[in-house]
């Protein structure tokens, strides 16, 4: 178990930077999640750590050793892969003792080591099988435990859940980690899936366009968001936009389209007449007759209500053709008629407000 | 339904052909093995397996088919060697350029043996580069050419055979998922064991198909024998060819025919047979559980 340092890392090809610069301290026996769209180069961070694509520039540290000009090999890391990469000619066993027969190890330890892996998997049973042979779950848990047999310092999760089905992704999240907490090891989990970064991670990096946007705890990412980009990214939310009209300390109002003034907070630099946007969550509206002071409110016709187990989603339109979700708990009950006008009521205190830029959108 | 009788009917043609161009042929050639040869391409009217005798007594065809299996074995191996280290470079090249080196693969495929075997000859001929820079060596001790020699018809045959193969290999490596590679490297595995564990079982099938296909290719093999051969490298076609022509023999000619087609048959099931039973390769799990 190490602790995994990325110092100014950088990753071009041609004139295209890819990753631009990380830094990024991660402790021993943290799970980190790298989470991003597509092309915001989590996998391309990844496999710089792992030791298959060579930095342009900066340094990668594990537990302390400087690793870039090291092959994949030296660096003792353990790899789950998104299309699991179980070798087919090999038993599950062989698979899950493959980097310990690599180490040199005997045939005993291999042997010990290789049951103590398959029981931590439930699969004790089955050693003998082929991976042909494995469901999908089955397949992911054996690569796991092909990474984990020889003890590495970090492991690395390149969306590893991807090929699953909901219900089973669900199920090996939940299975890896507690898996993770049992061995305590150093962990970097890529996905592009936020609810399972949400799930899983002690600590969320966001990564946008080869930087990272914000990095925190889940809550600190949902509760706090540093950036329209988060804000929209993680979890999901309303968005207002409007232009500045006043601006007292880390409070800006925002008049909107419609001519209502909301407040909200804002840890960017904004001034009076920049174009904004501001976000709320949906489960921070309400809806209500009695105004209060100090609460944002707008007034929204009442489109559909659609029910998703524990909770009810309404759908409201603000405005021509701004769209509004507000989530409540399945007892609550609104009184709402569909097509009716209502009161939307939100607090400063869950308003968010990022500049917006001047030109496009 | 209809379509599938429409394809069935284009079988029918095309088994039709085979039979016609291929097995009529070999049956007329089994047929005529067993007649007695007269001299002067006449034949006996007797069924007999003289000529089978004649050859398999006769220490002068045994060394012939000896020399031609182990030749066509060691050419197709040396060629395997270079093929799948070539194969596994193209199949794991990231870039625009593998298009024109797979044309220019399948163009020098296409290139004519004569103009092939032309090209060895000048090469390996008493004025080519080779026996120039011996003869300098030895200070003119040696004087000769590297032509006409078991070993000039053994580069013949693996030239031919490479971009073949080569092309062959290339698609049985890009079957074997780059990701497997990683898996092997990051889990600790040297490059000898990621060649040894990961890419040779599972390219096995592969390179024992493409080996006895350029084996089967040089067992047939006539115009680099006689033309880099030049009359001292003997095998079972050169020979069938000097029965045919020169000795206007027809009889041994088939015979011979008939007993080259059934060694490369035999030992081509030799080999599967074995393959049955070794290792596994790719997508062979459940077989072997």
């Amino acid at each position: 178990m190490s602790s995994v340092s990325l110092e100014c890392l950088v990753k071009s090809y041609g004139p295209t930077e890819v990753v631009k610069g990380i830094n990024l301290h991660i402790e021993e026996g943290e799970l980190i999640v790298f989470l991003g769209p597509s092309g915001c180069g989590k996998t391309t961070t990844l496999r710089m750590i792992a030791g298959f694509i060579d930095p342009t520039s900066g340094a990668i540290r594990i537990g302390g050793e400087p690793v870039v000009r090291k092959p994949p090999r030296a660096r003792n890391l353990g790899m789950v892969f998104q299309d699991y990469a179980l070798f087919p000619n090999m038993s599950v066993a062989d698979n899950v003792g493959f980097g310990l027969v690599e180490r040199g190890k005997s045939r005993d330890v291999v042997h010990k080591r290789v049951e103590q892996m398959l029981r931590l998997i439930h699969m004790e049973a089955l050693g003998n099988r082929y991976p042909i042979e494995l469901s999908g779950g089955q397949q992911q848990r054996v690569a796991l435990a092909r990474a984990l047999a020889y003890e590495p310092r970090v492991l690395l999760m390149d969306e590893p859940l991807g090929a699953l089905d909901q219900k089973l992704r669900e199920e090996m999240q939940r299975e890896f980690a507690r898996i993770q907490r049992d061995v305590g090891i150093t962990t970097i989990f890529v996905t592009h899936d936020q609810q399972e970064a949400m799930a899983l991670a002690d600590r969320i990096i966001v990564m946008n366009g080869g930087v990272i946007e914000q990095a925190g705890r889940p809550e600190e990412l949902y509760d706090r968001p540093d950036t329209l980009f988060i804000a929209d990214f993680i979890g999901r939310s309303n968005r207002f936009e409007g232009k500045v009209v006043r601006k007292v300390s880390d409070l800006v109002s925002v008049r909107l389209s419609g001519g209502e003034v909301i407040t909200g907070q804002s840890r960017s630099v904004l001034s009076v007449g920049d174009p904004a946007a501001c976000v709320v969550r949906p489960e921070s509206l309400a809806v209500g007759a009695t105004p209060q002071e100090g609460t944002n409110a707008i007034s929204a016709q009442v489109l559909r209500r659609s029910f998703f187990g524990s909770g009810i989603n309404t759908i409201l339109r603000y405005g021509e053709n701004l769209e509004v979700i507000l989530q409540t708990p399945k007892g609550a009950d609104l009184n709402l008629q569909e097509g009716n006008m209502a009161d939307v009521r939100f607090r400063p205190e869950d308003t968010f407000c990022f500049p917006l830029p001047k030109a496009g959108r | 339904m209809r379509i599938r009788r429409a394809y069935d009917g284009a079988l029918a043609l095309a088994l039709a052909v085979s039979v016609v161009l291929f097995i009529v042929p070999q049956l007329f050639f089994v047929r005529q093995s067993f007649f007695e040869s007269l001299a002067m391409g006449m034949m006996g009217d007797q069924l007999s397996f003289a000529n089978y005798a004649t050859i398999l007594s006769d220490g002068f065809y045994i060394a012939v088919f000896v020399r031609t299996i182990v030749l066509s074995a060691i050419a197709a191996l040396v060629a395997l060697f270079i093929a799948y280290p070539t194969a596994y470079w193209l199949a794991r090249l990231n870039s625009p350029v593998l298009r024109w080196l797979i044309i220019l693969l399948l163009v020098s495929s296409f290139v004519s043996i004569v103009v092939k075997v032309l090209g060895l000859s000048m090469l390996l001929g008493s004025q080519g580069p080779f026996a120039t820079f011996l003869r300098f060596v030895t200070l003119g001790w040696w004087s000769g050419s590297l032509l006409h020699n078991e070993l000039a018809v053994a580069i013949g045959l693996v030239q031919y055979s490479l971009p073949l193969l080569i092309m062959l290999l290339f698609g049985v490596v890009q079957t074997i998922p780059k990701s497997l590679e990683d898996a092997a490297l990051v889990h600790g595995a040297s490059d000898w064991s990621l060649l040894r564990r990961i890419l040779l079982p599972l390219s096995l099938n592969g390179i024992v198909t493409a080996g006895l296909i350029a084996f089967n290719m040089n067992m047939g093999a006539f115009t680099s024998a006689v033309l880099l051969g030049g009359g001292n490298v003997l095998t079972v076609p050169v020979v069938i060819q000097r029965k045919i022509v020169l000795e206007v023999d027809y009889p041994v000619a088939s015979a011979l025919s008939v007993l080259l087609t059934t060694a490369v048959i035999v030992i081509n099931l030799l080999l599967v047979a074995l393959r049955r039973g070794g290792p596994v390769g790719a997508g062979q799990g459940r077989q072997a559980a």
